[in-house]
């Protein structure tokens, strides 16, 4: 029990830092851009795609033995896009409106990103199902971190608010490129640079 | 013959039992994705018309950049219609709806229902101080000027004539059409 415990941390730690799919892999970044116009649009998206990282990681690892390696690739995105709709037709059922219509194009994106493939390919298909559930879990909110960082500071500089409650009234103090997108590749590199810095200080005063 | 068949069938399998699981998911989110629409229609249209309770479609010749027209009643009693449009705006179509009030032959309100304008430009229609124009208007063509608008006009978003024209472009025809009578 002790063992699997410390697996667990150690698969969450390394989704959602060590390994993170956004900053460190660099993975996903199109529908990035897109989504992280605020910070609302960027939370609900990255759990959209944690929960579907973790069904098709689920149902990957329990067919694993049984996949025929001929036609891996196809039987991975069938399963992966299937699961995508039924998040998406979920979503337009039960979410609210104004989500919806900002997701409503990015939700059926999922369906491609690389990150749920990457950890299909490199985990779920062989590992145990428990395991690579934590491991798409700890991915996913690993990208959720990461969407929601570049969603908070673009909506932040870019409307003056945070999930929707004003900061900054003063519209004039927005500014408005940070929402479109060279604001998305100004945001990432930034952060980015700052954490190679910080990588390199450490391995200097290491 | 047979290493092609044995990955064909269980590709077929998985195949499926996919397609299995997202009929059922399909058929249990039917209806309140119907309900969803519906009910943000009906509150778009209610913003623009708050004296109507009910609002059903009418099949009419549109013209111009219209696109459907909502017939609009209280307890039974026709109190105005709502023209939908869809005019092209700067970064593609503009989808608004135009509330026409038949008891006081106004244009009881405008409201942007889904676009792709500029943030911070174009999207400025989305605001209040922009739609509120449209309150109560007299059913009279309006023209798009830069600033110090007169009775029949409107002053452009700052920087954004294209959008403002394209609004107003649709609230026209609205006007064109149910001045021509004839529903």
């Amino acid at each position: 029990m002790k063992n699997v415990q410390i697996q667990v941390s150690q698969l969450m730690k390394n989704g959602i830092i060590k390994e993170n799919p956004i900053f460190v892999q660099l993975l996903a970044l199109c529908p990035l851009l897109a989504v992280t116009t605020s910070a609302i649009n960027a939370v609900v998206m990255g759990l959209c795609t944690t929960v579907v990282m973790m069904c098709a990681s689920g149902a990957i690892s329990f067919l694993k033995r049984t996949i025929s390696p001929q036609v891996r690739i196809a039987t991975f995105i069938v399963i992966v896009a299937s699961f995508v709709t039924v998040v998406q037709l979920l979503m337009a059922a039960f979410a609210p409106p104004d989500i919806n219509n900002m997701l409503g194009i990015f939700i059926p994106l999922i369906a491609v990103n690389c990150i749920v493939f990457a950890r299909i390919e490199i985990f779920a298909s062989k590992n145990p199902v428990f395991f690579s559930g934590v491991d798409a879990l700890a991915m996913g909110l690993g990208v959720t971190l990461g969407l929601f960082v570049l969603g908070a500071i673009r909506e932040i500089f870019g409307a003056g608010s945070i999930f929707g409650i004003e900061l900054i009234a003063d519209s004039s103090m927005h500014m408005l490129i940070m929402i479109m997108a060279p604001g998305a590749f100004f945001t990432l590199g930034t952060i980015i640079m700052i954490m190679k810095y910080r990588a390199s200080k450490r391995r200097a005063n290491a | 013959m047979k290493h092609v068949i044995a990955p064909a069938a269980y590709l077929f399998v998985i195949a499926a039992v996919s397609t299995t699981l997202l009929l059922m998911a399909y058929a249990v989110t039917f209806e309140p994705i119907q309900n969803q629409v519906r009910q943000t229609q009906d509150r778009m249209m209610r913003a623009v018309l708050p004296q109507a309770d009910e609002f059903q479609e009418i099949s009419v010749d549109t013209s111009g950049t219209m696109v459907s027209v909502f017939e609009a009643t209280a307890h039974g009693q026709r109190v105005g219609l709502v023209v939908s449009a869809a005019p092209m705006g700067y970064a593609g179509p503009i989808e608004l709806i135009v509330g026409i009030s038949s008891e006081e032959n106004v244009i009881s309100g405008m409201r942007i229902v889904r676009h792709t304008e500029t943030p911070g430009f174009g999207s400025v229609a989305t605001n209040e101080r922009f739609y509120s124009q449209f309150d109560n208007r007299p059913l009279h063509p309006i023209t798009v000027v830069r600033s110090g608008a007169g009775e029949y006009e409107l002053d452009s978003i700052a920087a954004s004539t294209i959008t403002t024209e394209a609004i107003v472009q649709g609230v026209n025809d609205a006007i064109e059409w149910y001045k021509g009578g004839g529903f």
